[in-house]
């Protein structure tokens, strides 16, 4: 049995700490595959964020052992945690480049993000997006799963362990939340 | 009424006039819970399509190779996704051909199986996508095509039906009915034993599934609990994965010159290499496997079989 897949077990049978172990390691192995899988791309390919989370799913967790869905949404849990993390660091690397400051090299520098608006607006996400955190931790958890894991609805509901009708108004409550809070930061015209 | 709910309610409304109303209304007058929800009304209609679209992905660049450990792939298996086509419908992981890719929902021995919704005719189907490893074998692709073609034909109620088999993409793949529902494993460790008229109802069930690929020449190779399905609702038997298992041993014994499969069903012939036929099916579907998850008495299967 591998790491990951002890660990969603150990999580499975209420073990707390098991939850603390997970982030890093999933973090680390995102990081590590999306290096893997950028070397062997052309110059210019992207790899999409979230099927990286999904194809991460597949190698690190133990196929053997079929997952109750218990156990595949506390990997996703982490899994958009991280990808939020990897995401959001790179685009800060990015533009710190880009302004000349800080020309440390670092393993995801060279393969780094698009376009610079898109890192920006990237940046003001997460910056509400831990606004949001704060105020409603559920939905915030909602949004990471939906959008930096690629869950669906149905999916991203079920593992929140809430109705997907409540699911999808906290979506809809969620993401305008966060465009207003995005809006505020940009935008001075107010449009 | 918080900010919250009245922005729900808010949505509902479907004329101009009615939700100025509506905000006059449950605001009463508190000026500034006016203007926010209309800030988030607003915020609502622009957030859709940034929202949809996935996060930008990350970028290869002539540097990326520069790095100096070469990346290695630890302990991760060696499985991906097929080459996916980006997609912009919310919720999907990329596309494939005509089908949008949901979700991963199983593995095995041959490749991958995904949930997907077929754009052109609007329903949600499985795919399996057989494994880049055996896509580089012609002997594994012949295979799991030729299989494929005459499972196609089988057309039973307790057959997963095949709709479309994709034999020039690379890798080739097999678009299936969806069966919305558990493998009988799953029923089995979550739901605890199988009374025996269950038992009795599935194992005829599979017995006709297989009687009739039988009568089309088709040797599933691979019976076990995890390929049976058992439809939501009516619990309705439906056997997957026919004769895929093939494709798969074959590589197997040509790279290590050791047999794959699930020992544990496998008929004596099957685990020795020796050619199979229909009875090695028969052999797998046997009574005390079942018997000994569910804690029912053993029954012989083989009397039901010869009904």
């Amino acid at each position: 049995m591998n790491e990951i897949t002890r660990i969603l077990s150990e999580m499975g049978r209420g073990e707390r700490q098991a939850s603390e172990k997970l982030l890093p390691i999933v973090y680390d192995e995102l990081r590590r595959l999306a290096r893997q899988k950028l070397a062997h791309e052309k110059p210019g390919q992207t790899l999409e964020a979230t099927a990286l989370v999904h194809e991460a799913y597949l190698r690190l967790v133990d196929a053997d052992r079929p997952q109750e869905w218990d156990g595949r949404a506390h990997f996703f849990a982490a899994a958009a945690e991280a990808m939020r993390r990897i995401l959001v660091e790179s685009a800060r690397r990015k533009l710190r480049l880009k302004r000349g400051g800080d020309l440390r090299r670092d393993e995801l520098d060279e393969a780094s993000i698009v376009a610079p608006e898109e890192d920006d607006r990237l940046l003001d996400l997460d910056a509400a997006l831990e606004k949001l955190q704060h105020q409603d931790p559920r939905k915030a958890e909602l949004v990471k799963l939906r959008y930096f894991a690629g869950l669906n609805n149905e999916q991203a509901a079920e593992a929140l362990g809430i109705g997907t009708s409540t699911a999808d108004r906290d979506w809809a409550y969620a993401r305008a939340w966060l465009y207003r809070e995005m809006g505020k930061g940009t935008d001075t015209t107010g449009n | 009424m918080t900010e919250e709910t009245i922005f729900a309610a808010a949505l509902e409304k479907e004329t101009a006039g009615e939700l100025r109303a509506f905000l006059d209304e449950a605001c009463a007058g508190d000026a500034d819970l006016h203007a926010r929800v209309e800030a988030l009304l607003k915020a609502s209609a622009d957030a859709g399509s940034f929202f949809e679209h996935p996060p930008a992905g990350l970028v290869a660049t002539v540097d990326a190779d520069l790095d100096g450990t070469p990346p290695s792939a630890g302990d991760s298996k060696n499985i991906s996704l097929p080459e996916l086509e980006p997609c912009t419908t919310p919720g999907r992981i990329g596309k494939l051909g005509p089908y949008e890719i949901i979700e991963v929902i199983g593995q095995g021995g041959f490749g991958l199986v995904l949930r997907a919704f077929d754009t052109k005719l609007h329903r949600i189907v499985a795919v399996k996508v057989l494994s880049r490893e055996l896509a580089e074998n012609p002997m594994a692709v012949t295979r799991f095509l030729r299989e494929a073609k005459r499972m196609a034909a089988v057309v039973h109620d307790h057959v997963v039906t095949i709709h479309v088999i994709e034999d020039s993409a690379k890798p080739p793949y097999l678009v299936m009915q969806f069966i919305e529902g558990q493998s009988l494993q799953q029923r089995i460790e979550r739901g605890g034993a199988l009374r025996p008229a269950e038992i009795l109802r599935i194992g005829m069930q599979i017995a006709e599934g297989l009687a009739a690929a039988h009568k089309h020449g088709v040797i599933h190779r691979d019976v076990k609990p995890g390929n049976i399905l058992l439809e939501n609702g009516v619990e309705r038997v439906k056997i997957a994965d026919f004769g895929l298992a093939r494709a798969a041993d074959d590589v197997d014994i040509t790279r290590s010159g050791q047999i794959t499969g699930t020992p544990q069903y496998m008929s004596p012939e099957q685990a020795q290499g020796e050619p199979v036929d229909q009875r090695s099916d028969l052999f797998s579907l046997r009574p005390p496997d079942l018997a000994e998850f569910a804690l029912a008495p053993s029954l012989d299967w083989r009397a039901v079989l010869r009904r």
